[in-house]
């Protein structure tokens, strides 16, 4: 393998990270608060709010209803509004975002209706205002659920990066994408799809471990 | 002036369309440093009545008053400042999990913007009232339930409450633990002179810790006032079937058999 090819990899995992955790962390940025104020207005929220739970409800299931691929293609000319150009990492991090935000906010959501209403009745009675309850009492009970969707998420945008490589997106699955379908040199495709597993796991684990080393609920001692 | 003054309150659910009383035109005084029982069957809108003394539930109709305030007035803000003033303990403890037992007891003195150094002094103070000072560092889900409660009641105890609501507290206790808490509560009693309200099924836990007692039946108040009055000469159904019990359970549990009348 020469040194060109080690380059283009190289450059290929720096693409892919920078996509992914671009989009995750603008996905979370977006969707966090999100899955928060669909918890909140929830027919069992803190606050429920049928017409905005609602609302919230229906653009989370139309965007997560549209393929990825799709979505690539449909949001082009925003794409270029935002960034300038439809092509290239940067470019791909708006498509990413914005089919990330809606699983974030589910993820969100979901993991905050684990927690024991009756704690949270509990820190009503002690006077909590509802500020409090989300950042002191949610977001701190669901912590371990949180980082286990943010590890999912993560996951699934890596994915996700890869497969806008069709499109020109930049990163492994760009560099799949050229070599391994359009010039059948399936070796270097092999070896791109080797690193995203590797990367993947890498991720997978680190997540994993954050979370049960934050949980306390079921642990014998420390 | 009573401490805690519930006047005429009515609670209605609307459950698709249909309306359900839960309580209807409840009267009650609490004096301060009473320890008051309010028991019922399951059912009855016992949890929802003690829910009403701090506004977790809004009464539909009526007022509660406490210290002579009335709580329908109150702004959020305000009905938020009244509610830290009142501690409240629960059947199944409601333990933040992921806070060890010191931070479950600052929790309350956090949320009142106490520094952190001085609630955790305020907090070890508490741990050893309820004798569990080697246990600050240790999580609840490492806890038995009986120190889970004692937990609990630190927490409910550090904003230096007038009032502590408890409701079903023992429910979920062994008997041994049972008395055990119900003693502790009495210690806290004399040192503190709070006024205690207590939630229970348990005819038991009336006789044992309360001077005075509130008979709820169907949402409505049955009767009220002394125990031992009560106990001697049960005026409603609802006091008559619960003292039944009491006497029924104290015979078995003496070795002595129910016969047909008895059940």
């Amino acid at each position: 393998m020469n040194e060109q090819v080690v380059m283009m990899l190289l450059e290929g995992i720096r693409d892919t990270l920078y996509m992914t955790i671009g989009s995750v962390l603008i996905g979370y940025a977006v969707g966090l608060p999100f899955g928060i104020g669909l918890y909140v207005t929830g027919k069992t929220g803190l606050h429920p709010q049928p017409l905005f739970y609602r609302a919230g409800d229906f653009i989370c299931n139309i965007i997560r209803s549209i393929p990825f691929l799709i979505l690539l293609i449909l949001l082009i000319p925003l794409t270029r509004l935002i960034v300038g150009k439809s092509y290239g990492s940067t470019a791909t991090i708006v498509p990413l975002v914005i089919c990330a935000a809606p699983y974030i906010a589910r993820v969100v959501e979901a993991a905050l209706q684990e927690v024991d209403t009756g704690v949270i009745e509990a820190a009503r009675a002690m006077g909590a205002s509802t500020v409090q309850i989300i950042f002191k009492v949610l977001l701190v009970e669901a912590r371990t659920s949180l980082i286990t969707g943010f590890t999912i998420t993560t996951g699934i945008l890596l994915g996700y990066s890869a497969m806008s490589g069709t499109v020109g997106g930049g990163g492994l699955g760009d560099i799949a994408v050229r070599y391994g379908y359009y010039r059948w040199q399936s070796d270097i495709m092999i070896i791109t799809v080797i690193l995203l597993i590797v990367i993947f796991q890498i991720i997978q684990m680190v997540g994993m471990r954050i979370a049960t080393g934050l949980d306390h609920r079921k642990r014998g001692g420390d | 002036m009573s401490v805690i003054e519930i006047k005429n309150l009515t609670k209605r659910y609307e459950i698709e369309g249909n309306s359900v009383v839960a309580l209807q035109d409840i009267n009650l005084s609490i004096e301060a440093g009473e320890i008051y029982g309010i028991i019922g069957m399951s059912g009855a809108g016992k949890s929802t009545l003690v829910r009403s003394i701090n506004y977790l539930e809004k009464p539909t109709e009526g007022s509660v008053l406490i210290d002579g305030v009335n709580l329908t007035g109150l702004k959020e803000r305000e009905l938020r400042r009244m509610r830290s003033r009142i501690g409240m303990i629960f059947q199944s403890f409601h333990l933040l999990e992921q806070r060890s037992v010191l931070g479950n007891v600052c929790f309350p003195l956090e949320l009142a913007g106490v520094k952190k150094k001085e609630a955790r002094e305020r907090a070890r103070e508490l741990l050893s009232m309820v004798r569990l000072q080697d246990k600050e560092t240790a999580y609840p889900a490492q806890l038995s339930g009986g120190q889970k409660q004692r937990v609990a009641i630190a927490r409910a105890l550090a904003t230096n409450p007038r009032i502590l609501l408890c409701d079903e507290a023992t429910s979920a206790l062994d008997p041994q633990t049972t008395t055990a808490i119900l003693n502790l509560l009495k210690e806290i009693h004399e040192a503190l002179g709070i006024t205690i309200v207590i939630i229970t099924h348990q005819m038991s836990v009336v006789t044992s810790i309360c001077d005075k007692v509130a008979i709820i039946d169907g949402g409505k108040l049955a009767e009220s006032g002394r125990v031992k009055e009560i106990f001697a000469k049960p005026r409603s159904d609802a006091a008559k079937e619960l003292i039944s019990g009491e006497i029924s359970s104290y015979l078995s549990a003496n070795g002595f058999r129910h016969t047909e009348e008895q059940t």
